[in-house]
């Protein structure tokens, strides 16, 4: 399965790590083995047979082929200002203040470093696909210290030692981040939801978006995504990405 | 007259700021409240628990949201952090009629991750596995203990600055959540 992921290469973009496991792809099992599927904001990922997390400033691995008893693996020192991390396929993601680390986790044991694409300083969640890493700058509060930045910076990965700053993109307020197809929605928090097209990289196109209401993060799983923010959490179907369609909502009090 | 009690910050470089905050505050704590008799106001009372207490999770109501956290989804569930408090667990069978069933209290909690029946969750300190075959009696299987460093909350966070406060007592327990009160003569405010 997983070399299939990988042949499929550019046409198949696998947005998150419990793809590689089959998740449950209906959303309605009565349990089993799947793994959940988080936003792009999250500190733990879970990648096979292990779970990945981050604290203050490290990488923690446990084993839970045991599923009720995780067993420590190992323990990396990263940064401190660590924020976000993200798994696909032997590789690992972390999101810092100062930018975004690459790991090979083919061994979790045996973590390797890979590469660090330092920026200015401000949060930044990531989220990738086989060649291309999107990473969301914000300036927000807990993170202007040097003036931080509001812009969604794409990286080509293809060479995961080196990765190459391809494009950047002035955005308001991005926070959250997810992939579908060949489009990134980005939540800009107060000023709701932006969509790119990113098949032309020289120019990312804005296809779409929401307006009106709070976006903080979204999972998108097929053609559904699930968007929370202070003001609810909203369903879309987004097959029709140009003009997506409410399914439903839950507002918070 | 009373006594005014900054709350300090754990930075220690802004400690300079503190202090002439601290000058700052002083002068107009005398320019407008000396010589007046406090009354009550309100403001922010710190919620205590036992170490005990606060390490156990459980199932509980619907409830309104505090903070909005992080999303996380599994089978027909959406989770919901409530950032410091736990996870609303709402029922997505019909996504077109999602329905909250309930709130997983875990206190400190910020991410949480699944895997078959097994919740993953940093409860303040430790991380805790939790079996939720049956969400409604969530069962603790495994507890690593000290991963995460807790900032002292000595403080309620996310509230304006000159904010009145009860101050922290730390021998009553530790502090898991704020509650809106009515004060009478409170002797800390924030000053950030």
């Amino acid at each position: 399965m997983k070399k299939l992921l990988v042949s499929l290469g550019v046409i198949l973009v696998v947005v998150f790590s419990c793809t590689k496991d089959g998740g449950d792809v209906n959303g309605i099992s009565s349990g089993g083995d799947g793994t959940g599927q988080g936003g792009s904001m999250a500190k733990f990922s879970i990648s096979g047979d292990h779970l990945f997390l981050i604290n203050d400033y490290q990488l923690k691995i446990y084993d839970i082929q045991n599923e009720s008893n995780p067993m420590a693996v190992g323990t990396l020192n990263v940064d401190f200002g660590i924020e976000t991390v993200f798994t696909l396929e032997d590789h690992l993601f972390i999101g810092s203040i100062n930018g975004m680390y690459i790991y090979d986790i083919s061994n979790p044991s045996l973590i390797k470093y890979l590469s660090f694409y330092e920026h200015i300083t401000s949060c930044d969640p990531v989220v990738a696909n086989d060649t291309l890493a999107f990473v969301t700058l914000n300036s927000g509060s807990a993170c202007n210290w040097q003036g931080g930045a509001n812009r969604l910076d794409v990286l080509d990965i293809k060479d995961k030692e080196y990765p190459k700053l391809l494009k950047s993109t002035e955005l308001t307020e991005p926070l959250g981040l997810g992939l579908y197809e060949h489009y990134v929605i980005v939540c800009e928090g107060s000023h709701g939801v932006e969509i790119f097209d990113f098949s032309n990289l020289n120019y990312l196109e804005k296809v779409g978006g929401i307006a009106g209401i709070d976006a903080y993060d979204v999972i998108i799983k097929e053609d559904h995504m699930f968007l929370v923010g202070e003001d609810g959490l909203f369903q879309y179907d987004i097959s029709n990405i140009e003009d997506v369609n409410l399914i439903s909502n839950i507002l918070f009090e | 007259m009373c006594l005014i009690v900054i709350p300090l910050q754990n930075q220690k470089h802004i400690k300079a700021l503190v202090m002439k905050n601290f000058l700052l505050y002083s002068f107009l704590f005398l320019l407008f409240f000396s010589g007046s008799k406090n009354s009550n106001v309100m403001g922010y009372k710190p919620v205590y628990m036992s170490q005990e207490d606060a390490a156990k999770v459980v199932f509980e109501g619907p409830r309104d949201m505090k903070t909005q956290g992080k999303i996380y989804i599994k089978n027909q569930y959406v989770f919901i952090g409530d950032i410091g408090l736990g996870v609303h667990v709402i029922d997505n069978t019909n996504p077109e009629n999602p329905q909250k069933i309930g709130f997983l209290k875990i206190y400190g909690n910020h991410d949480i991750a699944i895997k078959g029946q097994s919740l993953y969750a940093d409860n303040l300190e430790d991380l805790v596995t939790i079996d939720i075959s049956n969400m409604e009696n969530p069962v603790e299987t495994n507890r690593v203990k000290g991963l995460y460093t807790i900032e002292v909350k000595n403080y309620p966070p996310n509230v304006p600055y000159n904010t009145y406060f009860e101050c922290v007592d730390p021998s009553k327990g530790i502090v898991v959540d704020w509650v809106e009160a009515e004060l009478s003569n409170p002797e800390c405010y924030t000053t950030y």
